[in-house]
């Protein structure tokens, strides 16, 4: 159930609004961390359909929300803002001074902050400006999605005669500039590979342990382990035209092959058990999506380690 | 040295170890609590053992309160009872956590609780518990049904929302222990489960700070602590709709007075 305040001051008003901001893409933003070997600055990618629901990507694999920051620059265009402080529609007195903030949220982690954006002080003198400006998030607290909300906020009060109905302490929110949503990583399953140095010979290998479908399906119950000692290592990681490599494809694929037969090994009826309800990133949520999306045989070895080389020579 | 994947379980793994456990008799359920720190050094990783000697290490009070030697606690006592025990397993786990790399990304990650409460702390929380619902409550119940908080996450959160910090920023939890130690179990609840749309924490730490100064003063509130911080709460939950604490005058300083100013009002 959604909660409708109506506050006991003026709020902005949707007509002025558009002719304050009237850019419909509201504020531009784009994130970007600075690389711990490089010490540069790096960009993250953001992917999605919404303008106002994106995810971020690091293109280089780099970026850990664990361990460094996030750094957000803003780009906004406010035009003459007279209307604000005008005694019919505004919201605050002739005298009194306006700012803009970002109020940002991340549920995952319960946590969130407020930056007011110092250089976009706005006064009844103000005129049309676009502004750059910058703010970071430190690091170890995002996770999940993250909500940025950038609002108007009475930054000082100054009485004035006939001043009625404006809001009179400063930080409160006197309207709301533009939402933007991002996602930082995934609900879902993970599928772990790492990279370890060994001085076994083999070039790879797998862990398995879990005792029921009900186990997170995570490093701890399946991981395939690269051994970046190995002579064939280059062979097996390095990309050519953004596409994997064919030792690859046959090593990811003999590895799923494993995890699919330890399950057998532990439950030869598995597949009839998947039919129970499974939590998200559960090894069974995860065997159920490898045969309804991934469309995989398992009813025999041989028809599953098939489908698992089709898909995998389809998809990667 | 920070742990780079800490270990998981989801709720259904959890509880099938409770369940577990649950099948010992009452007996063999005790001798295993009670040895659950020489059980664990077979059953958990090096790091885990290590984390969990460092939390018992500043936590050092765990032989006082051993359920077979002192059961003789009054009921009235329980709330008391409750409150330094989760004050101190909280200051204990944020000292120790902390330097493993856990921060709040990993705090808000409640199936790594899971695996902390049933795998390494498990004894620490039935301790908690108060001798009835030992007798009563099924063990399952360790693990809230409904709630996304275990005991230890509460605990944890509690302080990480309360801490101070020296000149240096670095944490001081002697100043924090100071300034929460006369708090109660009403004060954890107020604080860490009325969470609204997220908890600024800069906020929390200089309320507990002020609030602690507001009580030095007898007299100057006519309204007991737990009422008093009650309002509080309420009435922050109600502004931040409408006000951002960070930016009125003076930051969350001022955002804390006047609250504090405002709550006052009501009890006259």
């Amino acid at each position: 159930m959604s909660r409708i305040i109506i506050p006991p001051y003026r709020v902005l008003k949707t007509k002025t609004f558009e002719t304050i901001f009237p850019n419909k893409n509201g504020v531009e933003i784009n994130y970007f961390y600075e690389s711990l070997r490089t010490h540069k600055r790096c960009e993250l990618v953001k992917k999605g359909t919404s303008a106002n629901n994106m995810y971020l990507e690091d293109p280089n694999f780099e970026w850990n929300p664990q361990d460094q920051k996030l750094n957000c620059k803003i780009s906004i265009e406010i035009h003459s803002p007279t209307s604000l402080f005008s005694p019919i529609v505004g919201v605050a007195t002739p005298s009194s001074k306006l700012g803009v903030a970002v109020i940002w949220r991340c549920k995952e982690s319960k946590a969130r902050g407020s930056v007011s954006l110092d250089n976009l002080e706005i006064t009844e003198n103000s005129i049309e400006r676009y502004l750059e400006t910058e703010f970071s998030i430190e690091p170890g607290i995002l996770i999940g999605k993250i909500n940025f909300t950038f609002v108007i906020y009475l930054k000082s009060y100054v009485p004035c005669e006939k001043s009625f109905g404006f809001a009179t302490i400063p930080g409160t929110i006197l309207g709301i500039i533009d939402n933007k949503d991002i996602y930082i990583d995934g609900n879902g399953s993970m599928f772990p590979i790492l990279d370890e140095v060994s001085n076994s010979k083999l070039l790879w290998r797998t862990e398995i342990s879990f005792d029921d479908l009900t186990e997170t399906f995570d490093e701890y119950s399946f991981c395939l382990y690269f051994n970046k000692n190995h002579e064939d290592y280059e062979c097996l990681v390095t990309k050519n035209k953004n596409k994997h490599s064919q030792l690859f494809k046959e090593v990811l694929a003999q590895a799923l092959f494993d995890f699919i037969e330890y399950a057998r090994s532990r439950d030869d009826q598995f597949i009839d058990n998947l039919e129970g309800d499974f939590e998200d990133g559960s090894i069974g949520r995860q065997l159920k999506f490898f045969i309804n999306v991934c469309q995989w045989k398992l009813e025999t070895s041989h028809s599953t380690l098939n489908s698992i080389r089709n898909f995998i020579e389809e998809k990667f | 040295m920070a742990i780079v994947n800490w270990k998981q379980y989801n709720k259904t793994k959890a509880q099938k170890i409770l369940s577990e456990l649950n099948n010992l008799s009452k007996n063999e359920f005790f001798d295993r609590i009670n040895n659950w720190s020489n059980y664990v050094k077979y059953s958990l990783s090096e790091e885990y053992v290590k984390i969990r000697e460092e939390v018992i290490a500043e936590y050092n009070i765990i032989d006082s309160i051993r359920i077979y030697k002192n059961i003789s606690r009054r009921a009235s006592d329980s709330s008391n009872y409750k409150y330094f025990f989760d004050l101190r397993l909280g200051l204990a786990l944020h000292k120790v956590l902390s330097k493993y790399g856990f921060t709040e990304r990993q705090a808000g990650n409640i199936k790594i609780w899971n695996y902390l409460t049933v795998e390494v702390f498990l004894d620490y929380v039935v301790y908690r518990l108060d001798w009835n619902e030992i007798e009563n409550v099924s063990i399952k119940s360790i693990l809230p049904n409904r709630t996304v908080r275990t005991k230890l996450s509460t605990s944890w959160s509690y302080i990480h929302l309360s801490l101070q910090h020296d000149s240096n920023n670095v944490p001081d939890y002697e100043l924090t222990n100071r300034i929460l130690h006369k708090n109660s179990t009403d004060t954890i609840l107020q604080l860490v489960d009325r969470v609204g749309s997220g908890y600024y924490k800069e906020f929390s730490r200089v309320l507990m700070k002020e609030f602690y100064i507001v009580y030095q003063d007898v007299g100057t509130i006519k309204v007991g602590k737990v009422v008093f911080f009650r309002t509080l709460m309420m009435l922050h939950l109600s502004f931040i709709l409408e006000i951002d604490p960070r930016l009125m005058e003076n930051g969350y300083e001022g955002y804390c007075k006047y609250l504090i100013e405002e709550a006052k009002k009501i009890y006259g």
